[in-house]
């Protein structure tokens, strides 16, 4: 082995802020393009006209309306997703860990599709409510089940996240399958999409990206922890079930809030995270940050690339993330096993 | 220790009770079952003569009447109400609601054999039939099972337009030993029709129907059944568009700009109440003039039949005429 760890920390100060300042520059040019391209078109005046509110024209109302609370829930959507990815493989220790294991997508999922089916006339807030107890109720069921032992608690965690999720999703195909008229259109939120967002949504996600980012900084010399051995944590005094319990619960506000606007959109939680480890490094003062960038980023051109898929009707964006991810994780899951041999 | 095997067993437990619930939750509403017993259907006056229908799968030999029916589509169940023959089963979704009302007067009681989807292969077989009508996209994978059941015969419905649904529809009366009756009530509805089409103005007019529900607006080009419908009448399909039922955005709607616009919804919620709010619903042409209706989905895009079409032009010059 070359190297205890399979990422090259990047020491040089300069070349950090190079890569955020390049971060930066790549979240710019993709705003600018979804806002620039979409089904209409819409041309450099109007878009400039349109971001400065000056012009009530259809154009200008599409930017003003639709595109511009698209992109933004896409960015925060994307930094929500990321963090949270980045915690669950801390809290678990596992690097193929994303915010599924906690049965989070499952549990909202399965909130969302009955609330479609029992409730008539289910309003936006009335759908994010579900979708946020049903990610929180799927959280502490596998938490339930995994117990607070703290040996082997990775590995219980792990096994029932996979069966609670599979359990919640059996029960979601079931209701669609027994409900089909009235839940035909959940198979477009079930693949996570962002083609609805609307000023309401960002509204709704602002509170938990302010509290979440809040909570996350205050808490990273804390998390710090987490990347330790429990033995030697324990030893220096840490009480890491106690932040373990942080990093869930700052889990599921995260992931939970994302997936109840935008669905279940998969790999982003599980790839950024490595992403921003191979740029930047383990520590965490710098890794927090460029994995939001990263994040915002991804998903914003992934959104971009799912309106020209079926141009020009809307795909899922979670296609594209799945797209791309999928072969990411293989990646992965090759080189874990070359570091462990 | 005891309190450990306690704990073991609570967590399995009030999953399987959840379970339970949801399952009990989403069990169909099973329809009235019909009086099995008793035969259905109206005999037909005139002796039958031996036919062979020619389907999209093969084709069959009915040497007598068909006396019990079952349906696999809403059309079927349509094209049977207008020929005064009662099916014994109608796979209806587990809900009658989606049944027009006109049509489900004609048909009496009958028995639900549940999904369109995903045909109950024992429950249509209980009901002993004597001819299965089905529909090629949802059932070209049970063929051989249907058919081992009762003859059945496949027809293009899912992806029929206006004029397959009338050729269809010959081949239905056909099967059932009524095609004079059919004839008549074909020619009786190509009146219904050129009336009707007296009577509406500015025909002219780009109409997109669209069947919309709490996610998504789906419009219906005019590959689709009624989008096929309104052309033959004359009215101009605004989204042009090779698949049936397309997605549309918000952006695209107010780019295709129709000048009136038929919402068919499934919920009493759907996208289109959040649609209103945004200053983009206003300048579209059907919104500013006023044009927008609300009209039955279970008329428009399900019955799919000679009675959906004539309910769907009454709305029209209610809606559109003088």
């Amino acid at each position: 082995m070359r190297e205890t760890s399979p990422y090259k920390p990047v020491k040089q100060k300069r070349q950090a802020l190079l890569l955020f300042l390049f971060a930066f520059l790549a979240l710019a040019l993709g705003f600018f393009g979804n806002l620039k391209w979409g089904q209409a078109h819409v041309s450099l005046l109007t878009l400039y006209e349109a971001v400065t509110f000056q012009g009530e024209d259809k154009a200008h109302l599409y930017i003003q309306t639709l595109r511009l609370p698209r992109t933004i829930t896409a960015a925060i959507v994307g930094v929500h997703l990321a963090l949270a990815g980045l915690l669950t493989q801390l809290a678990t220790r596992n690097p193929l860990a994303s915010p599924h294991i906690f049965g989070i997508n499952a549990g909202a999922s399965l909130a969302v599709v009955s609330g479609l089916v029992l409730v008539d006339g289910l309003s936006l807030f009335g759908s994010v409510a579900f979708a946020f107890a049903g990610a929180s109720l799927g959280a502490l069921l596998v938490w339930a089940l995994a117990g607070s032992q703290q040996q082997k608690q990775y590995v219980r965690l792990a096994l029932a996240g996979i069966a609670v999720h599979f359990l919640l999703s059996s029960l979601t195909e079931g209701m669609i399958i027994l409900n089909q008229h009235s839940t035909d259109s959940m198979m477009f939120w079930l693949v996570g999409s962002t083609s609805e967002a609307a000023w309401d949504d960002v509204a709704a996600l602002l509170p938990f990206t302010a509290a979440g980012l809040a909570a996350l900084t205050a808490m990273i010399p804390s998390f710090r922890l987490l990347i330790l051995d429990d033995a030697v944590a324990a030893g220096l005094g840490g009480r890491v079930a106690l932040v373990r319990s942080v990093a869930v619960l700052l889990v599921i506000a995260l992931s939970g809030s994302a997936v109840a606007i935008c669905g279940p959109i998969g790999f982003l939680c599980l790839i950024v995270p490595h992403i921003a480890r191979y740029l930047i490094g383990e520590k965490l003062t710098l890794l927090v940050p460029l994995t939001a960038l990263l994040g915002a980023c991804l998903l914003i051109y992934a959104d971009l690339i799912s309106k020209f898929i079926a141009f020009p009707f809307e795909s899922p964006v979670g296609i594209v993330t799945a797209a791309i991810g999928g072969p990411f994780f293989i990646y992965l899951a090759r080189k874990q096993r070359r570091n462990a041999a | 220790m005891l309190r450990l095997q306690l704990k073991k067993l609570i967590t399995p437990v009030l999953i399987g009770m959840l379970a339970l619930a949801l399952a009990a939750c989403g069990s169909s509403n099973t329809n009235a079952p019909a009086s099995t017993g008793d035969s259905n259907s109206t005999p037909s006056s005139a002796p039958f003569e031996p036919v062979v229908i020619e389907h999209e799968l093969g084709s069959v030999k009915l040497d007598k009447a068909p006396e019990r029916i079952v349906v696999m589509e809403f059309s079927f169940a349509d094209a049977l109400a207008t020929l005064g023959v009662q099916p014994v089963g109608v796979a209806d979704d587990s809900d009658p609601g989606l049944i027009m009302d006109e049509v489900k007067d004609k048909l009496g009681s009958y028995t639900s054999v549940g999904s369109r989807y995903e045909p109950n292969i024992e429950l249509i077989s209980s009901l002993q039939p004597d001819l299965i009508i089905a529909d090629l996209n949802h059932h070209k994978n049970v063929y051989e099972q249907l058919n081992g059941v009762a003859k059945t015969i496949v027809l293009n419905d899912h992806q029929a337009d206006y004029n397959t649904m009338l050729a269809n529809y010959e081949v239905i009366a056909k099967a059932v030993g009524k095609a004079e009756e059919g004839q008549k009530r074909l020619e009786e509805h190509n009146q219904i029709i050129e009336e009707a089409k007296g009577k509406i103005k500015n025909a002219d007019l780009s109409i997109l129907p669209a069947v919309v529900n709490p996610k998504g607006f789906f419009a219906h080009s005019d590959h689709s059944y009624v989008g096929s419908f309104l052309t033959s009448l004359g009215f101009n399909d605004p989204v042009k568009d090779e698949t049936p039922y397309p997605q549309l955005s918000l952006e695209q709607l107010v780019e295709t700009n129709p000048q009136a616009v038929f919402l068919l919804p499934t919920e009493e919620v759907t996208i289109v109440n959040e649609w209103e709010k945004n200053p983009l619903w206003d300048k579209i042409d059907a919104v500013a003039n006023g044009k927008v209706f609300t009209v039955e989905r279970r008329n428009w895009a399900l019955s799919r039949g000679l009675i959906g079409s004539e309910r769907i032009v009454q709305d029209l010059t209610a809606n559109l005429g003088e």
